[in-house]
């Protein structure tokens, strides 16, 4: 199913599929949040507003962990018509979070349980 | 080797749950042990283990010391790689399915 995986530097998946549907079909899928929607929820995203777009080739979209620690990447899907008239889709995830050192409880030495910040 | 090391700190289900409590924000060793049933020295010795392991570091404040989980350490970096090459294959499964039911 994966046809191909590279991991290019550490902090970066790149995968590749192949799609029996057309480009412009898939264009759909992957732009329209209605259609978006229903294979990769808005939950799984940072934001569903995509980060950029170049029509029919590449959307970017953020994304956030739902659960700890909440690592923060950003995704882009990139097409293209392979030979028997369907897609392959190109998927290119590097995590970006550049999360400094987190939030320090005023009183460490409070003995009482540390305050968890809210997600 | 320093993988080696991850996986024996975290095939310890205690280490696992304290590094996930860790997950959640940095914490003293007292708060740590708060829910769990474990003494005092066991910890100690607990988030030594992690600490080799880099997956957690400590930071002293004065006579105290807080644990957090290492931003720069291998794990979080590793799970993260790890979750994602089996959610996207899954993802796919389901937008395959979409694809069948649009106009092309």
């Amino acid at each position: 199913m994966s046809d191909q995986e590279t991991d290019r530097q550490d902090k970066e998946l790149v995968l590749e599929f192949e799609l029996d549907a057309p480009p412009e079909t898939v264009w759909r899928a992957i732009s329209l949040p209605a259609f978006r929607e229903k294979w990769l929820p808005g939950g799984d995203l940072a934001n569903a507003e995509p980060v950029s777009t170049v029509p029919g080739e590449e959307i970017r979209y953020r994304m956030r962990e739902e659960q700890p620690p909440f690592l923060e990447s950003l995704v882009a899907f990139q097409i293209r018509r392979d030979l028997n008239g369907g897609t392959i889709l190109r998927i290119v995830h590097q995590l970006t979070d550049t999360r400094q050192r987190p939030e320090r409880t005023p009183a460490a030495n409070s003995n009482q349980p540390a305050l968890m910040c809210a997600a | 080797m320093i993988e080696n090391d991850i996986f024996k700190a975290l095939a310890d289900p205690t280490r696992r749950a304290i590094f996930d409590k860790l997950a959640n924000g940095s914490m003293n060793a007292s708060a740590l042990r708060q829910g769990m049933t474990i003494s005092q020295p066991a910890m100690s010795q607990h988030l030594a283990v992690l600490r080799n392991a880099r997956l957690v570091r400590e930071e002293r404040q004065g006579r105290f010391v807080n644990y957090e989980v290492d931003p720069e350490g291998l794990e979080l970096i590793a799970g993260w790689l790890a979750k994602y090459r089996a959610y996207w294959p899954a993802r796919i499964d389901a937008l395959k399915t979409l694809l069948k039911d649009m106009d092309p």
